[in-house]
């Protein structure tokens, strides 16, 4: 009988776990360091979406989920959780990143010049293809190669439109602010964003509902010294170091109240390597606080509303997932309300 | 692990919204909202007010669709107790707190006793306005005038609101309140109950409260009757309770049953009929 179906949700839940501890028995089989080194990005992407920088959690956690990502990302965000906070480190400046790799399709040349690093972008897709297994590579070391933005000759100028910092630093794990949202909130929401739903409502405003056609002026990946004050010494130490991605995109140049007329940039940063996560950050940011060149009446990626309660992964992943719950009272619910409403109309014809 | 699992700080920050929350019946209290181990969206509102209250002594009820061995009522009962060691129960009379989905027990609530709801959508006004922003200057006016309309549209098309369950009510005649998606029927048990009760929603990071006593209506018209639905004729198949809020069963043969949603009204029923 249903009703029984329904009650036995205690020995259901043990079934169901038992028989999924099989498929995670086959993913414990992996070694961890593997999964760290041999699957890198989705390491980084895990790190970066549950805001935690470690890569091996980020490694258990692809693990405990048997690579399903989003669950990974999850596993991090609940243990982050737990984590206690013990203060807020210094401002991590991407300027003084040791880079890996850094372009700009800004300029043919820039200053330390187009450092193209590791990468795939020029990879040909075949499967079978695997003509660069064997060949040497040219020596690099990121160790003293420190190079500013490639837009920082625009910003010495004065072309560059700087919006104005917020004074207080939000944290949106402590509080989550109220509209209008400080802009470093909306900041850390994006750079904690899914990278897939960032990327759909970065793709809007460049194909059809919106009016940016970023160039991108800095993409680099690289490493970012953290620094913190000692509690006790009080001097400024380095506690550790972060693979990072930072962009910055260049949009319209609009004229500022002072009348000067300048470059709207948008700035993206994430944890880990993910160029793509970095790029739509950037335009999503150039689309929010430069909204007069949006065009047509449908935005999605200008409309801070839209983006900040939209991209985060493990919302709405939890959220879409939990239409699996019962939802019988409901359900019973709505099939009266329909019911006297097809009697209504039917009355009415 | 401490006790109740979430750090003081936590346990602080929601306790103080939750004051808030009960000074200003109905309104919206903004939190911080902790991840938990239990995905967001399945309740993580409701567990974050239920680790915030819960002390040592408490017994505590979790029920889904008024079910205490659902799967997810009983998933969030095995975290609290696992978290926190307390005494649990099925029977609403004896349980300090309660957490709940989508229902409110049949039997009536007393003072001293917390119904903890766990909530989807916090704004009722979202159902009009998309906008945040603009929603919380709807509510700063008592600007329901959206809310009226799509009730007035409904009502024309339809002959009554399309608003099956979570059915917007007015709190102490001033604010518009989602009361979480308990059907119509569980809707007027909420105002001048004898319990607290409190809203958590985890993703949307809000809290908020009905006070004892309180009054709440829903958001009707004068000349209309308030419909709640309707089990006329109808009565659990394992109990024989009728006048309560019942499930609907299909069975192999694909015959409709009717069984009592409220899981633990209908053991003691069936208790008290000695069976």
């Amino acid at each position: 009988m249903g009703y029984v179906a329904i009650k036995g949700g205690e020995k259901a839940i043990e079934n169901s776990l038992n028989f999924y501890e099989e498929i995670l028995q086959n993913s414990n089989k992996i070694d961890t360091e593997d999964i760290t080194t041999g699957l890198r990005f989705a390491v980084d992407k895990v790190m970066s979406e549950g805001s935690l920088y470690s890569k091996k959690l980020a490694s258990v956690a692809i693990k405990k989920s048997a690579g399903d990502l989003l669950n990974a990302a999850f596993f991090l965000r609940a243990h982050r959780s737990s984590c206690q906070r013990i203060g807020i480190a210094k401002t991590i400046d991407v300027n003084e990143m040791h880079i890996h790799r850094r372009i700009s399709s800004a300029f043919k040349d820039i200053q330390g010049g187009q450092i193209l690093g590791a990468s795939n972008d020029y990879e040909v897709k075949l499967i079978l293809n695997n003509i660069h297994q064997t060949k040497k590579w040219e020596h690099y070391s990121s160790e003293n190669n420190i190079i500013k933005s490639a837009l920082e000759p625009l910003r010495a100028k004065n072309e560059v439109k700087k919006l104005k910092a917020d004074d207080e630093i939000s944290d949106i794990t402590r509080v989550f602010p109220e509209p209008p949202y400080p802009r470093s909130a909306v900041m850390q929401t994006m750079s904690r964003g899914e990278a897939g739903s960032m990327l759909g409502f970065a793709y809007t405003s460049i194909r059809g509902y919106g009016d940016v056609h970023p160039t991108i002026g800095d993409l680099r990946t690289g490493t970012c010294e953290l620094k913190f004050t000692h509690p006790f010494t009080k001097n400024e130490v380095k506690i550790g170091e972060l693979e990072v991605t930072s962009c910055e995109s260049a949009g319209m140049f609009e004229k500022q109240e002072t009348g000067e007329v300048q470059l709207t940039t948008g700035f993206g940063f994430c944890f880990g390597f993910n160029e793509t996560k970095a790029i739509s950050m950037s335009i999503l940011d150039l689309s929010i606080y430069n909204t007069k060149h949006s065009v047509g009446e449908k935005e999605f990626a200008s409309d801070v509303e839209m983006i900040i309660h939209h991209i985060d992964g493990v919302d709405s992943m939890g959220f879409t997932n939990h239409f699996k719950l019962p939802h019988y009272v409901t359900f019973q619910a709505d099939l009266q309300v329909f019911s006297n409403a097809a009697d209504f109309t039917k009355d009415k014809k | 692990m401490r006790y109740a699992f979430l750090d003081e700080d936590a346990k602080k920050e929601i306790r103080r919204a939750t004051l808030k929350a009960v000074a200003i019946p109905g309104y919206i209290v903004s939190f911080a909202s902790r991840e938990m181990p239990i995905a967001r969206g399945w309740g993580t509102g409701g567990i974050q007010l239920t680790l915030s209250l819960i002390k040592e002594d408490d017994t505590l009820k979790v029920i889904d669709q008024g079910c205490d061995g659902s799967v997810n009522a009983v998933n969030i009962r095995n975290f609290i107790t696992s978290v926190t060691n307390n005494v649990t129960t099925t029977d609403t009379l004896k349980a300090d707190l309660i957490q709940t989905r989508h229902r409110i027990p049949e039997e009536p609530l007393s003072e001293g006793q917390i119904l903890v709801f766990q909530v989807p959508m916090p704004d009722i006004l979202e159902t009009v306005e998309a906008d945040t922003y603009k929603a919380r200057v709807m509510h700063a006016n008592a600007d329901y005038s959206k809310l009226w309309v799509l009730l007035y549209e409904d009502t024309s098309l339809f002959g009554d609101s399309r608003i099956s369950n979570r059915y917007p009510v007015i709190v102490e005649n001033r604010y518009a309140m989602d009361p979480s998606p308990i059907p119509k029927y569980d809707t007027t048990k909420l105002g001048n109950s004898k319990a607290l009760q409190l809203f958590g929603a985890g993703r949307e990071k809000k809290i908020y409260a009905i006070p004892p006593y309180s009054d709440v209506k829903p958001l009707k018209f004068e000349d209309r009757e308030f419909k709640v639905e309707n089990f006329e004729d109808k009565y659990c198949k394992r109990c024989g309770n009728s006048g309560v809020y019942l499930d609907q069963v299909y069975d192999n043969n694909g015959d409709i049953n009717y069984f009592c949603s409220d899981t633990s009204y209908c053991d003691k029923t069936l208790e008290a009929k000695g069976k």
